[in-house]
């Protein structure tokens, strides 16, 4: 075969590691390549190239992009669509601009008196607390929770306890809403910027939203409580806080924000979602009164390693919350005490249903499964109602039937039978405790009155002096 | 009597998942939106292993990416089936890409003597040794080096697979220029890559 231009070798051996030649152009440029090694190394190194450039990096996979995208779009319709509005109402865009000023003027004070309430420091409990009177009698397990986590909470209803188990809250069958406490990760799907993004919050709605997380924190964070013995009580209204929050949140929104939060909820399997609404967004006035006017409950359902019912705590714990970062280093050792706790529970897969302290609260409690569930009816709870409630509508699924089995009637011997003999042992655990805090009241106050005497001694003395 | 039961497929029945590109633009077409969503999922690694090819800058992919796609759902009413929709997707990608190469040749003018100095007196800024790359990173620090209209045809050939016709199709040119592009792109990375393979 004759010698072929360089050119023409280098074209031809393109097409050929592209399979581009024909059967019989192949097989001649097979033959020139066999007796011409400078275009068999060619031919090497062509292929060499190739397979580096298949090896190539690719970008990860990044989750988020339909959700930007589609905000993107939506974002880039309505400016269209509003472009003409906006000649014509220059002089009302003015206007609505001050009237969003004085909302955010207004919504700034207004925060400040609704998060003083959680914020509340009182002198005589803090000297309780230090003074060591009542450290360890009973303490929060979610001490220390940040915003993003309170968000995930709002969306999905689940919450990390430590890395093995989770808190979570869901409608249950019928009226009844349950808690879950056991093994599971909770699902971490958005930062706080990444949720503001995707539902094209205003500055002003930055502010509604952090101020309804932090009513959220405030509200988890005295929501599991750990006793002495390790009992625990959980409020009965963390069940519905999830709804309650992904309710105010889509009040706070404008229709096409509401959808865009709607979608967000729909396609990460939240267990709400936000039902239809073409209401104007709700003014962070009306929606601080509304949820200052909330119900406002200390029932818990308590747990200890061998019976559960519902129980009124003291109304000292939201005071001592305020304290609750000084028992944090407590916390972890507690947690695993609840742990071990649980799993003695669940190992033992007992199926209860308890009615012993109210029948108009029933409430069930399944074990098994590394999961400890809690269910207890509607009317057990008092009910948010308005926009508080009524935005979100629990997800439509087909119902998932528990893989606990009915329960079955007690046996001797049976966790069912010790229960009805041994009641729950609480009363005296916070009985004991508000004894406590008296006490401690009454030795600040006698201690407060002889430096109160001791000062008009002295005052005396210098008089006389 | 009662006739029996007849499982019967219908359009309907079949999942938006599971629908042709063709079948799904023509349900947007007809006014579903939701369908969209189906397109970006299916070709969004592609436009973005594209750009990302062409600039190898992850802070510019998921931007020019979304860009890509917000011109498409624009432009996807009049969409004529004349071509593949990825195939159209490459041309708004390739098109974009073009845009924002323009705008980067001229702030590269602008800092060039900046990055020779820069190199001159610091050590660290030089080409790689070969020995420090694998053979992949080689390739694309020389695919870099390859003028635009060289440098789109390997892209789409030997990173995304495309076949001639279809890179015709999304340069908009015809498939000898193909061809000759892509004969002679190969050319130039032999040539920048040469001294390194000898010296592995």
């Amino acid at each position: 075969m004759k010698d072929l231009s360089q050119k023409i070798v280098t074209e031809k051996l393109s097409l050929y590691i592209d399979g581009m030649l024909d059967d019989a152009e192949a097989r001649q440029l097979e033959v020139y390549i066999a007796a011409h090694p400078e275009a068999a190394r060619e031919l090497a190194q062509l292929r060499m190239i190739q397979k580096g450039l298949k090896a190539a990096p690719r970008v990860p996979d990044d989750s988020w992009f339909w959700l930007q995208l589609s905000s993107r779009i939506d974002e880039r319709q309505s400016r269209a669509s509003d472009s003409w509005k906006q000649r014509w109402w220059m002089p009302a865009g003015l206007v609505t601009a001050g009237l969003a000023a004085v909302f955010v003027f207004m919504l700034v004070t207004e925060r400040g008196t609704l998060t003083a309430y959680f914020q509340e420091k009182t002198e005589q409990v803090a000297q309780v607390y230090s003074n060591g009177l009542i450290k360890g009698a009973i303490m929060p397990l979610i001490s220390s929770i940040d915003k993003e986590n309170v968000l995930q909470f709002a969306l999905f209803g689940n919450l990390a306890l430590d890395s093995t188990n989770t808190l979570q809250v869901a409608k249950g069958e019928g009226d009844s809403y349950k808690v879950e406490l056991g093994r599971g990760t909770a699902r971490k799907k958005f930062t706080l910027p990444q949720f503001y993004a995707a539902i094209g919050a205003t500055e002003a709605q930055h502010e509604v939203v952090d101020s309804i997380l932090n009513y959220g924190k405030a509200k988890i964070q005295k929501a599991v409580l750990v006793g002495e013995r390790d009992e625990i009580a959980i409020h009965a209204d963390i069940a519905q806080l999830n709804r309650m929050m992904v309710s105010t949140i889509a009040a706070s929104l404008e229709p096409v924000q509401r959808v865009r939060f709607q979608r967000i909820l729909a396609e990460n399997d939240a267990p709400y979602v936000v039902a239809h609404d073409n209401a104007p967004s709700a003014t962070p006035e009306k929606i601080f009164k509304r949820i200052a006017a909330l119900p406002r409950s200390n029932r818990y359902v308590v747990i200890t390693d061998d019976s559960v019912g519902f129980a009124d705590m003291p109304s000292d714990v939201d005071r001592l919350m305020a304290h609750a970062q000084r028992v944090e280093p407590l916390a972890a050792p507690r947690l695993r005490a609840v742990g071990e706790m649980m799993q003695q529970l669940t190992e033992r897969r007992m199926h209860i249903e308890q009615r012993l302290f109210s029948e108009q609260t029933p409430l069930r409690v399944f074990g098994g499964n590394q999961v400890l569930t809690i269910q207890f009816e509607e009317n057990g709870m008092p009910s948010f109602g308005g926009f508080t409630e009524e935005l979100a509508q629990p997800r439509q699924r087909p119902v998932l039937k528990t893989k606990n089995t009915p329960v079955k009637p007690p046996m001797p011997g049976d966790w069912r039978t010790l229960n009805s003999e041994k009641k729950i042992d609480l009363d005296a655990v916070i009985g004991n405790q508000e004894e406590r805090i008296e006490e401690a009241r009454r030795e600040q106050k006698l201690r407060e009155q002889k430096l109160e005497e001791m000062k008009k001694q002295q005052r005396k003395s210098n008089i006389e002096l | 009597m009662n006739s029996p039961a007849i499982f019967q497929i219908s359009e309907e029945t079949i999942p938006l998942e599971a629908k042709s590109d063709e079948a799904l633009i023509t349900m947007f077409q007809g006014g579903d939106r939701s369908t969209y969503r189906v397109l970006v999922d299916r070709h969004r690694e592609r436009v973005r292993n594209v750009v990302f090819a062409i600039f190898r800058d992850t802070d510019i992919v998921d931007d020019m990416a979304q860009e890509v796609f917000i011109k498409a759902y624009e432009a996807l009413p009049n969409f004529r089936f004349e071509s593949s929709f990825y195939t159209w997707l490459y041309r708004i990608t390739v098109n974009k890409a073009r845009d924002e190469m323009r705008k980067r040749k001229v702030k590269r003018f602008f800092s060039l003597d900046l990055m020779t100095e820069q190199k001159e007196h610091h050590p660290e800024l030089q080409t790689p040794a070969p020995t420090d790359m694998g053979v992949a990173d080689m390739v694309a620090q020389a695919l870099d080096k390859l003028p635009e209209k060289f440098r789109l045809p390997v892209i789409l050939k030997d990173i995304e697979g495309l076949s001639y016709d279809e890179i015709a199709d999304a340069l908009e040119c015809e498939v000898g220029t193909v061809k000759s592009r892509l004969s002679r792109a190969r050319a130039m990375l032999r040539t920048i890559l040469t001294p390194m393979m000898e010296a592995e």
